[in-house]
C-alpha cells in the first residue's frame, strides 16, 4: 500500500529564523499578514510593499477583525477561530472579504494559524482582487446577455400578439427545405386539423392533391423572386380552398424565408359564405375598378381592373400608394370625394380622369361610399371608364359631323361681324361661365373647393360669380 | 342479469381498453413521479451542483438526467435550481468552494433555467395577470433568483419586465412610463440588501402614490437583519402572497388582455 510521504517540515529540519527576518519573510510570502489577539483584535499588520492598493491600514491595529468584514465573512472567521482553540488545524483558505469605509472592499484568501499557546493568531492572506475584478466583468457579460433575452421576449410578445391579431392566414416558409417555420393562428385555423402540428411540416403537404403538391414550392419561389401572386385554386386536406397566395423573400439569420400570404376561397363562418364568396368573386371580376382606401385616400386593396385602368402590373405597385396619384386632378379630386362621403356617406357621381402610369389619361366616372361610420373605416371608390368625344365617334360618326358642320357655318358668320379680339373676349367669357358652373356642380355648391378646382382665388371667383350673376 | 355480472365481451373493445388502461397508467406515473419528496429534491440539487462544478458540464445532459428521474420542468426550476443555488452559497461561506467555483456553478444553473425556459411554451392569453417590474439592484450580483422567480410568475400568466443592474433612475423611469403593479427587488447578499433599501426609500419619496414594493431572495431574513425594510409592502419569497397583495390593492384587470410575457 503506499503510504503518501509526510511533507511537513519536522523540527530542526528547518533552521530558526531571526525575528528580524520572520516579518520579513512573512511580509513577502504573503500580500498581507494579521496578527491577532486572544480576543481577536488586531495587533500588527504586514503588508506586501509591492501591494499599494490597501492604502494605510494601521487604523485597524487595536481593532476586531469582524470590524473590517463584511457581514457574510464574519461567520467564516469565527468559525475557523473557534476550530483553533479546541486545537483543531484549518487546512483550507479562507475567504473573506474586508470593507472599510463603507463601499471599499477586497477580497482575501488566507491561511489561519496558531502562533502558540497564548491564543495568538496570524492570518497569511493572498490577494483576490484579480480573480474579482474577472468575476465582476464575467457577471456583467451575463447581465448583458439576459437584457438580449429579455429585449427579444418582449420583441417575441410584439411579434405574437400581430400574428394573432392578423386576419390574413400567414405562413413563414424555409425557402429551401419548404418546411413551415411557423404561421399564424388565421393560417393554421384555415388550412390544418386541430390535432396537427403546423411547424415543421412541409408546405405542401397541406394540399390535397398529390399532383399539385409536386412542384409547389418551387411554384411559389419563383411567384416570390419574380413578385407576383400565385391566383389558382388549391384544395387543401381539410376542405378549403385557396384562392391565391402572395410570397415575399426575405432573409434572417442567413436564411431564406418566405412569407406566404394565402387567401382561402371559403371562410368557415357558413352564413356569410356564399356572400363572401360571391363579393370576392365580384371584386376580382368586376369590369369596373374597385379601390378601397383608408380616410386618407391610402390604397388598401384594389382589383386587376384598376391595374388594367393604370398600366400597372402588380399590386405591390399600388397598394399603400395614394389614390390622389391616379386621379387627374390629384390631391383637389381626391378631397372633393372624401369630404363628400364623410358628409353624406356617399357620392353617386364624380367625373375626373385616370392617369395611367404612361401618362395618359382616362375619362372616368366614380362613385364613393364609406364602409363603416368609424374612422378607420374604409373607403370604397368603384370606378368606371367613360367615352371620350373622341371615343364617340365611331359610334356616332353622324352627329359628330353634323355639329361639326354647325361649327364651321357659327364661325364663318361671326367673322366679319365682329373684330376678332370681340369673338375672343366674348367667347372667353361663355368658356369662363361654363367651367364655373361645372366646377359649382362638380363641389356640391362648395364655392372654396370650386375655386380650388379653377386654380382661382376665393376673391376671383366670387368676382367672376358677380359679373357672371350666378 | 345484474349490473355486477356485466361484462364487456372481449371480442370488441380490447383495443379501446387497453387504451384506457395505458393512459391511466401514464397519468398515474406522472402523478408518482412527481417528486413530492424533499429528499428526492435534495438529491437533484446534490446533482445539479456537481454537474454545474464540471468541466464538461452540458445543459441538456443535466436536464436530461433529472427528467429521467421524474422531474418536471416547472418543479426543477422551483425546487432543484433555488436549492442547488443555496448548496453553492453555502459551499463558499464553508470554504469548500471558492468564489470563483461559485460563480460559475450558479451561471451553469442559469443556463439550465434558461434552457427549460426557451423550451417552454408559456400560455400566451392570459385573462387578468399583473404586470411586475422585476429589479436587481445594481450593488447585487445574484441575478439567478429574480430570474427564477420571473419564470415563476409568467408561468402563472403575468407580463413582467426584469431588469438587471438596476439605478434608481433607470426604476423610476421605468415606472413612470409604465405605472407597473408592483415592484420586486431579489437580494442574495447583506450590501444590497442595505443599498436596495436605501434605493427604495428614495423611490417611495419619488413616487408618492401607494405603489407595492416588495423583497425577496432565497435567505432574505438572515441577510436583511438589522436593516430598515420600512418601505416595503412585503419581505417575502412568497410568489402567492405578493400576487396575493396586489390583487388586493390593485384590483384586477379588464379580462382578455393579451401577453403573457
Amino acid at each position: 500500500m503506499n503510504q503518501k510521504p509526510d511533507t511537513t517540515w519536522k523540527f530542526g529540519s528547518i533552521p530558526m529564523i531571526d525575528p528580524e527576518y520572520l516579518g520579513l519573510v512573512l511580509a513577502t510570502s504573503s500580500d498581507i499578514a494579521l496578527l491577532l489577539n486572544s480576543d481577536t483584535k488586531i495587533s500588527s499588520i504586514l503588508v506586501n510593499n509591492a501591494e499599494k492598493s490597501y492604502g494605510n491600514l494601521n487604523h485597524w491595529i487595536g481593532r476586531k477583525i469582524t470590524d473590517f468584514l463584511t457581514t457574510e465573512s464574519i461567520p467564516k472567521i469565527v468559525t475557523a477561530i473557534d476550530k483553533l482553540e479546541s486545537d483543531e488545524t484549518v487546512l483550507y483558505g479562507l475567504e473573506l472579504n474586508h470593507v472599510d469605509n463603507a463601499q471599499w472592499q477586497f477580497p482575501i484568501k488566507y491561511n489561519i494559524h496558531r502562533l502558540g499557546k497564548d491564543g495568538q493568531i496570524i492570518l497569511l492572506g493572498r490577494d483576490l482582487q484579480s480573480i474579482s475584478e474577472n468575476q465582476q466583468r464575467f457577471v456583467k457579460a451575463q447581465i448583458a446577455a439576459e437584457e438580449s433575452i429579455e429585449e427579444k421576449r418582449e420583441l417575441e410578445a410584439h411579434f405574437k400578439v400581430l400574428l394573432a391579431k392578423t386576419n390574413d392566414a400567414l405562413a413563414f416558409v424555409n425557402a429551401k427545405s419548404g418546411e413551415i417555420v411557423f404561421s399564424n393562428p388565421a393560417f393554421q385555423e384555415f388550412f390544418f386539423n386541430d390535432d396537427m402540428n403546423v411547424e415543421k411540416t412541409s408546405m405542401q403537404s397541406f394540399l390535397a392533391n398529390k399532383t399539385e403538391r409536386k412542384g409547389f414550392m418551387e411554384k411559389i419561389s419563383i411567384a416570390a423572386h419574380g413578385n407576383y401572386d400565385v391566383s389558382e385554386e388549391l384544395n387543401t386536406n381539410n376542405g378549403e380552398v385557396i384562392f391565391s397566395i402572395t410570397p415575399d423573400i426575405y432573409r434572417a439569420a442567413g436564411q431564406q424565408i418566405i412569407i406566404c400570404k394565402l387567401l382561402p376561397k371559403t371562410i368557415r363562418k357558413q352564413g356569410e359564405k356564399e356572400l363572401i364568396e360571391n363579393l370576392l368573386a365580384t371584386f376580382h371580376n368586376s369590369p369596373d375598378a374597385i379601390i378601397f382606401t383608408d380616410v386618407k385616400g391610402q390604397i388598401q386593396y384594389t382589383n386587376e381592373r384598376f391595374l388594367d385602368l393604370t398600366n400597372i402590373s402588380r399590386k405591390n405597385e399600388v397598394v399603400t400608394k395614394n389614390l390622389s396619384e391616379f386621379l387627374g386632378r390629384g390631391e383637389i379630386d381626391l378631397a372633393i370625394m372624401l369630404e363628400n362621403v364623410m358628409k353624406s356617406g356617399a357620392v353617386k357621381i364624380y367625373s375626373t380622369h385616370l392617369k395611367s402610369s404612361f401618362g395618359t389619361k382616362i375619362d372616368i366616372e366614380a362613385s364613393v361610399s364609406r364602409n363603416n361610420a368609424d374612422t378607420n373605416g374604409l373607403i370604397a371608390f368603384i370606378v368606371r371608364e367613360v367615352s371620350s368625344p373622341g371615343n364617340r365617334a365611331g359610334v356616332s360618326g353622324a352627329n359628330t359631323n353634323l355639329e361639326k358642320n354647325q361649327d364651321e357655318v357659327a364661325a364663318k358668320e361671326l367673322v366679319g361681324s365682329a373684330t376678332l379680339k370681340e369673338i375672343v373676349t366674348d367667347t372667353t367669357d361663355v368658356i369662363e361661365k361654363i367651367c364655373i358652373e361645372a366646377a359649382l356642380e362638380i363641389t356640391n355648391n362648395n364655392r372654396a373647393a370650386a375655386a380650388d378646382l379653377l386654380g382661382l382665388s376665393r376673391q376671383s371667383l366670387y368676382v367672376k360669380l358677380s359679373k357672371f350673376e350666378m | 342479469m345484474s349490473d355486477k355480472n356485466i361484462r364487456i365481451p372481449p371480442s370488441s373493445d380490447d383495443g379501446l381498453i387497453s387504451s384506457l388502461v395505458y393512459s391511466a397508467l401514464n397519468t398515474s406515473k406522472e402523478h408518482l413521479l412527481r417528486p413530492a419528496n424533499p429528499e428526492w429534491i435534495d438529491e437533484a440539487g446534490i446533482l445539479l451542483v456537481r454537474e454545474c462544478l464540471s468541466s464538461s458540464f452540458n445543459q441538456k445532459i443535466v436536464l436530461q438526467q433529472l427528467m429521467e428521474q421524474g422531474f418536471k420542468h416547472d418543479t426543477i426550476v422551483d425546487y432543484c435550481i433555488p436549492l442547488a443555488a443555496t448548496k453553492l452559497g453555502e459551499s463558499w461561506v464553508n470554504d469548500t468552494l471558492s468564489f470563483s467555483e461559485a460563480t460559475v456553478g450558479s451561471a451553469n444553473l442559469q443556463i439550465l433555467l434558461k434552457l427549460i425556459a426557451e423550451n417552454r411554451e408559456i400560455g400566451f392569453e392570459s385573462s387578468n395577470g399583473k404586470r411586475f417590474l422585476i429589479c436587481v439592484h445594481e450593488s447585487e450580483q445574484h441575478t439567478l433568483g429574480a430570474l427564477v422567480m420571473g419564470d415563476m410568475l409568467r408561468r402563472q400568466g403575468h407580463s413582467l419586465k426584469i431588469k438587471l443592474d438596476a439605478k434608481f433612475s433607470e426604476i423610476c423611469n421605468l415606472q413612470d412610463s409604465n405605472d407597473y403593479d408592483a415592484i420586486f427587488f431579489s437580494c442574495g447578499s447583506y450590501l444590497s440588501v442595505r443599498e436596495t433599501a436605501s434605493c427604495v426609500n428614495k423611490i417611495r419619496k419619488t413616487f408618492r402614490y401607494d405603489l407595492p414594493i416588495f423583497l425577496g431572495g432565497s435567505n432574505i431574513e438572515k441577510i436583511s437583519e438589522g436593516i430598515d425594510l420600512k418601505d416595503f409592502d412585503l419581505v417575502t419569497s412568497s410568489i402567492e402572497a405578493v400576487v396575493e397583495y396586489v390583487e388586493k390593492q390593485r384590483g384586477k384587470e379588464p379580462l382578455g388582455l393579451l401577453g403573457a410575457y
